[in-house]
């Protein structure tokens, strides 16, 4: 088992994570050069193994840096001044300004209406029922706007970011340094100073991909969700549960994360799109493979001429907010501002006698649910024999049938891969989660990341059966694995 | 990209039919070939459920026809960044009711690589005896990891246009992989046993295609009508005359695959 690589400390591991922590908050504390944001070097690093060249670091690489910097501000500086919902969801500020005309007009016309001494009761009321339909229609683009511009808030983000400590006022500063970064790392990349010693790994937020989460599968997860999974920390992995935190701070901490991971999915984004560009013609020589030597060397001076000032305009393009804020920032921010419309709705659990459920759900978990073919014959988690079981995060740089070029990964700082388990069901521990509903999501949507599949085949009632035998039917066996992960001790400030 | 293109430029002059009726419309064949020694892939080891499975199965993912024709390159409709791509031929609103099939046979996939437009239901069914699960990753959808039990199936539609084609594959039976191209416009082919592709009723005049393969990605290299054409991304310039526009043989050398 992977797991002994933390073990290998000596029993109590958390021991040595919590040193090193405690080591590395003090290096981050202390250090005066202003903390930045690592670019991914990993999602780099592959569009150039695609493209077989190099990305060039002055029409490429810096760029992104910019757009970046610009839409999200830095590590110890947040800044949202650019997110304008008029150019996030101009659609919305449209049919805003549309329904805003609108009732003004019906406002004038009721105003007037009501001036005159003969005004039909009838006529008023009709007039007023518009203006009220009217008023709905206002209220629910106005939601729609809230929930757009309240997915990030600079405030709380400032709670958030930063070194660890509190401004003036005493409102507390660094939340994410003080409690995250030594596993999460300061980017979100899941790669802090302790990940490698941590199995499973920390999430890296890059991805946008959530594991214990309401919505379906290729969904963000809801504010909601963010906040549960923190507040409750994810039992049997070192996750720890901020449960003892305020609830402003932990607010700021949900909000931190989703800000990472919106960062994170922009930048992959943009390094695929920059790396499509073909800048050949504007590279220095030296960066030049073979291919595009003799591209560039394949043309007059004068096809050369219009080739770099044509791509310049297109980079310069690209580049203009007016673009990347509609093209690219708009359709990541709107999926997680309007998560809530992917929630599976969990139908009331059906009263049964419990026994018969049991049999009912042990019958499906071998057969129509298809659980076994990984869960096992024991549920012990040993069913999957298939080699080449890796998470989503792992295959974003590794992938198992081509392994040749894993040593440079991991010198670029991911992670070693490590087989990813189905879970031994018999330990009786949820990691997102022990409530019904919990488990209901789980199977109903599967755990995204981790492969395990959406039970789609199976209807609502079969699934509470599922339920049912997962959570009960099942015989304790705590010598069935190695014991999983102690979460980490969550030292509070008072 | 316009620069990019330059070096590829080619323009068809093929004899062509004036067909009254398809005065306005071309269609374009071709045929991909491999030139060169194709090392075929090494079988898929199998690992799991071995009782039905077998023990090796070859790799999809390459497969030539007895005189190396080249089958599963994908080609499609390629826009620069702001061009519109053209209304798509009467016969086109028909076919995008139709549904795509997906389907698992013998701990494979079939087809190895699926076209549906945007919108398009997708039908996903597992005709082995065994569970399966469908996981699709793309970049502009959100993906999707259904389980689906023996002789089970499930209808999904993707509705966002992709770059490059969705990644299937199922997580039971990791070797398991196939690709879903989806695209806006309906102008795309995928080539058979025989290296035969077909793209029916494009409007007449000049269109770019991306040429791609599950193996190598976009194709950059190809030789077409005696001429080698280059592109980074696998483009190509075609010029469409109304009737039949035959490309003839396209060939692709075995190193670059
Ligand atoms: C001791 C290491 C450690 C610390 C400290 C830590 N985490 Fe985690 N975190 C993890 C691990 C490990 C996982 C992966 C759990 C899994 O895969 O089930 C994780 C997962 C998560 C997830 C993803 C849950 C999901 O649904 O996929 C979020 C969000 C998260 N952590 C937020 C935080 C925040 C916010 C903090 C600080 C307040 C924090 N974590 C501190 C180790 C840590
Ligand atoms: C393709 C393999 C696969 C299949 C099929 C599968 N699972 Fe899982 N399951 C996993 C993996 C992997 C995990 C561990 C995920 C993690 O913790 O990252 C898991 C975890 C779980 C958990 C623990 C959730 C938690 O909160 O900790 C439950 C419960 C579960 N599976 C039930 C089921 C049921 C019921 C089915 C059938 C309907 C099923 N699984 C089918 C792979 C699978």
């Amino acid at each position: 088992m992977q797991i002994s690589q933390a073990l290998a400390f000596g029993g109590p591991y958390r021991a040595g994570g919590l040193v090193l922590a405690v080591m590395i908050g003090a290096i981050l504390g202390c250090s005066s050069e202003p903390a930045k944001f690592e670019p991914n070097r990993i999602a780099m690093y592959k569009a150039e193994l695609s493209l077989g060249t190099k990305l060039d670091p002055t029409y490429q690489v810096q760029p992104i840096e910019k757009i970046l910097t610009e839409t999200f501000g830095t590590p110890d500086k947040p800044d949202l001044s650019l997110w304008d919902p008029k150019k996030l969801v101009p659609d919305l500020a449209e049919e805003r300004a549309d329904i805003q005309t609108e009732y003004d007009e019906i406002k004038a016309e009721l105003d007037k209406a009501l001036k005159d001494p003969d005004l039909d009761p009838e006529d008023r009321a009709d007039i007023e029922a518009d203006l009220a339909d009217v008023k709905k229609d206002l209220d629910a683009v106005d939601k729609q706007i809230a929930a757009v511009e309240g997915l990030v808030q600079l405030d709380m983000l400032q709670m958030a970011a930063g070194p660890y400590g509190s401004a003036e006022d005493g409102t507390p500063r660094g939340l994410y340094r003080q409690h995250c970064v030594h596993c999460h790392g300061i980017t979100g990349n899941g790669a802090g100073p302790t990940a490698a010693f941590l199995n499973p790994y920390p999430r890296d937020f890059r991805l946008g991909k959530f594991k214990w989460k309401s919505t379906t599968t290729g969904a963000p997860p809801t504010h909601d969700d963010l906040k549960r999974v923190i507040t409750n920390g994810v039992p049997g992995t070192a996750m720890p549960s901020f449960k003892l935190l305020p609830a402003e701070e932990i607010e700021a901490l949900t909000q931190y994360v989703t800000y990472l991971s919106l960062r994170g999915e922009l930048e992959r984004n943009l390094i695929l799109d920059f790396s499509d560009i073909d800048v050949a013609v504007l590279k220095p020589a030296g960066m030049q493979s073979e291919e595009e030597k003799e591209y560039v060397e394949s043309l007059s001076a004068d096809e050369l001429k219009e080739e770099q000032t044509g791509l310049k305009e297109e980079l310069a393009e690209l580049s203009d907010p007016e673009i990347f804020l509609p093209d690219y920032l708009a359709p990541i921010v709107t999926k997680w501002a309007f998560a809530d419309k992917n929630v599976t709705d969990v139908p009331e659990k059906p009263e049964v006698v419990l026994d018969e459920s049991i049999v009912h759900g042990r019958d499906l978990f071998f057969k129509k649910g298809g659980c076994a073919t990984c869960h096992g014959q024991s549920a012990l988690g040993d069913g999957q024999t298939a080699e080449m079981f890796y998470d989503d995060w792992t295959e974003e740089y590794y992938d198992p049938k081509n392994p040749e070029h894993l040593e440079e990964f991991l010198a670029l700082g991911a992670l070693p891969p490590r087989k990813l388990q189905p879970r031994n069901l018999r330990l009786g521990n949820f990691r997102g989660g022990r409530r019904p509903v919990d488990v209901y999501w789980r199977i109903r949507n599967g755990i995204e990341g981790a492969k395990m599949p959406a039970a789609q085949q199976l209807t609502e009632e079969e699934i509470w059966h599922v339920v049912d035998f997962v959570r009960k039917g099942l015989p304790y066996d705590s010598l069935s694995q190695p014991p999983e992960h102690v979460q980490e001790n969550v030292r509070v400030r008072n | 990209m316009k620069h990019a293109t330059i070096g590829m430029l080619f323009l068809l002059f093929v004899g062509f039919t004036v067909d009254q009726a398809a005065a306005q419309w071309g269609t374009v064949t071709g045929q991909f070939v491999v030139k060169g020694n194709v090392v075929l892939l090494k079988p898929l080891v199998v690992t799991k459920d071995n009782a039905f499975c077998g023990n090796q199965l070859n790799d999809p993912l390459l497969t030539v026809g007895p005189k190396n024709e080249l089958q599963d390159v994908a080609l499609w409709l390629y826009l620069d960044r702001g061009d519109k791509a053209p209304t798509p031929h009467p016969m086109y609103a028909a076919l995008a009711k139709k549904q795509v099939d997906v389907v698992n046979r013998g701990c494979l996939y079939e087809p190895q690589v699926a076209l549906a437009v945007t919108g398009q239901n997708v039908k996903f069914s597992n005709q082995d005896p065994i569970a399966h699960n469908f996981k699709v990753e793309g970049f502009a959808n959100g993906g999707l990891n259904n389980l689906v039990p023996a002789a089970g199936n499930f209808v999904h539609a993707f509705n966002d246009e992709e770059r490059y084609p969705m990644n299937a594959g199922c997580t039971i039976h990791p070797w398991m992989k196939s690709f879903i191209v989806v695209r806006e416009s309906p102008y795309m082919a995928v080539t058979d046993n025989l290296g035969n592709f077909k793209i029916e009723n494009l409007p007449v005049g000049k269109h770019k295609l991306q040429i791609w393969h599950g193996k190598s990605g976009v194709i950059k290299e190809v030789t077409l009508g005696g001429k080698t054409l280059k592109d980074r991304k696998g483009v190509i310039e075609i010029n469409v005359q109304p009737g039949q526009n035959n490309l003839g043989v396209i060939t692709v050398d075995a190193a670059k695959l």
